[in-house]
């Protein structure tokens, strides 16, 4: 079982930085809708890869963790 | 029927566009009062933004017109009244653009999808009212329609057919392709302008309710009314300092001036008439032609961005208050959004991706040299295409040389406020207003510093280098 409340805790930290309300919906958009800067999306990844070892795949694109829900999806293995 | 809608978008755009060509003045004034009256009946309620605002544009177009070429007195060239009438000129324009944009929609809105043939119908469209407006008499009325509304308005108003239908799987590659490239197509300006995104991307952003859709309104009529402001202090100021040719520059000829060099001219001076500006006139130039460049990308993007809120399409500023930025990497994720998004989504996050089993810094480093200096340079270098001064491609590269060196240092710094920023993110941290206004003062001089280079198809970089010493006194 994955624990995803660093995730939502790293979430909550870009978007202070970012100077915006500390609540955000599992399915809303975190990049494409201006809501966090594309520095923020690297922060996120570079987050994500060490602390879920996750490796992106050759086709990934910065859509793939455009909400919290789309990263949940990446992150769990599918069965 | 779908060529009906085509050839109607097209009959729009080019009456639009040339059949005012043959108006006169006095046509204007009577079909701006008509409209008025007209917008006063009770049966045109629903419609009475629209009529006002178009008699707000014709009532502006004339005045200021009508002060061009027939009269002018200390009322009519006074600010304050020039500026009134710039204002309605604006207002009017955006609403018209609209209601004309969201005619062309009725059009074509019909039709589920567009081939890839018709799509290029429309493609070809554009690109002859790309020509036909170097045909078009300077000071003619289609030239001032198109200019200072089509152009400066909608960047996209040849475009509406498309862009408002879902257009069929053929069209959407070339659509997608054409979106990630559009600056080339872009009538306005060609990087003053924002972006356009993909046609998902305006989805996501696009009012879900009718509440959404009033809030959105009213921050684009914020937006257009700062837009509208900031512009008055872009003229106020090229006024203040350039010399202003009374035609060229003539909607807002302003008492004040003072000869003052742009950027561009004082480097060919000192690249062929080997002029020498003293280090404080150096800078004056240099620090207005900055002021100026930043104030010009923030009235471009909010003109664009307040129509797309106008039509219910909730998008991020172009600039988001480069004041405020905290870092060199900062400042450049605010002052051209969606040229930054563009560099980014194109280059950047690919390359990123691509080279995630190397070390971070290596891998920001390699997608920042990629991104923001080989593709920008590669992509301002073609979007310019049009202004190169010779057929010799050889000349040509060699004009590019201040493109190539602007690039290179943005990226250094870049690539090492990326390296800071992960490790002390400086949005996280709080510090006093000396110490801010210290930060800001550094990053505006390393941009201002940066405009020299961004003047290129000036030759060489001989004159660059040149007004760059001089700025600390050494005379080429």
């Amino acid at each position: 079982m994955i624990d995803f409340q660093p995730l939502e805790l790293k979430i909550l930290e870009l978007l202070s930085e970012n100077g915006r309300p500390a609540h955000f919906e599992a399915d809303q958009s975190l990049f494409f809708s201006g809501l966090l800067d594309s520095l923020s999306a690297i922060r996120l990844l570079v987050f994500i890869e060490e602390t879920y070892q996750f490796n992106p795949p050759s086709d990934f694109n910065i859509r793939q963790i455009d909400s919290f829900n789309k990263i949940k999806a990446l992150l769990t293995p599918s069965s | 029927m779908k060529y009906e809608a085509i050839l109607g978008a097209i009959t729009i755009s080019l009456a639009s566009t040339f059949l005012l060509w043959f108006c006169e003045i006095p046509v204007f004034y009577i079909v701006g009062f008509g409209i008025f009256l007209h917008s006063l009946l009770p049966q045109h309620r629903k419609s009475i933004i629209v009529l006002i605002s178009l008699s707000y544009l014709l009532f502006g177009t004339s005045f200021l017109r009508t002060n061009i070429i027939w009269f002018s007195s200390s009322l009519s060239e006074h600010f304050l009244v020039q500026n009134v009438f710039r204002i309605l000129f604006i207002l009017g324009g955006s609403f018209f653009t609209i209601w004309l944009t969201q005619t062309i929609k009725h059009w074509v809105a019909r039709f589920k999808s567009l081939t890839g043939f018709e799509f290029f119908i429309l493609l070809f469209m554009r690109i002859l009212l790309f020509i036909g407006v170097s045909f078009i008499p300077d000071r003619s009325w289609a030239f001032f329609f198109v200019v200072n509304i089509l152009l400066m308005h909608s960047w996209q108003l040849s475009f509406a057919g498309y862009d408002f239908v879902s257009p069929g799987k053929s069209a959407q590659k070339i659509k997608d392709l054409l979106y990630r490239f559009s600056p080339p197509w872009v009538l306005a300006s060609f990087f003053y302008a924002a972006t356009p995104k993909t046609e998902s991307y305006w989805e996501q952003v696009r009012a879900k309710n009718d509440q959404e859709l009033t809030t959105c309104r009213q921050s684009a009529l914020k937006l257009l009314l700062w837009a509208s402001f900031l512009m008055i202090l872009t003229k106020l100021m090229s006024n203040f300092f350039y010399e202003v040719n009374r035609y060229s520059n003539s909607f807002w000829h302003l008492p004040l001036h003072h000869d003052l060099l742009p950027l561009s001219q004082a480097i060919e001076q000192v690249r062929y008439q080997k002029v020498i500006f003293a280090p404080a006139k150096a800078w004056q130039i240099l620090t207005t032609d900055f002021t100026l460049h930043l104030l010009q990308i923030s009235v471009f993007g909010h003109v664009v961005i307040s129509l797309a809120r106008f039509f219910g399409l909730n998008a991020p500023r172009n600039t988001q208050n480069p004041l405020a930025a905290v870092s060199i990497l900062d400042f450049f994720s605010r002052y051209n959004y969606y040229y930054k998004e563009f560099l980014l989504n194109v280059f950047y996050y690919p390359l990123f991706f691509r080279f995630h089993k190397l070390k971070l810094k290596i891998r920001i480093l390699i997608s920042t040299t990629l991104s923001i200096g080989l593709g920008n340079y590669l992509f301002l270098s073609i979007m310019t295409l049009s202004s190169r001064p010779s057929s010799n491609i050889l000349a040509n590269a060699q004009s590019t040389l201040p493109l190539l060196v602007y690039c290179a240092v943005l990226t250094i710094f870049i690539t090492y406020s990326q390296i800071l920023s992960l490790r002390n993110n400086p949005k996280a941290q709080k510090s006093s207003i000396p110490k801010r206004l210290f930060k800001l003062s550094y990053i505006l001089l390393f941009y201002a510093l940066l405009r020299v280079f961004d003047h290129y198809f000036l030759g060489d970089i001989k004159g660059n280098w040149g007004f760059f010493l001089m700025l600390w006194g050494f005379p080429s």
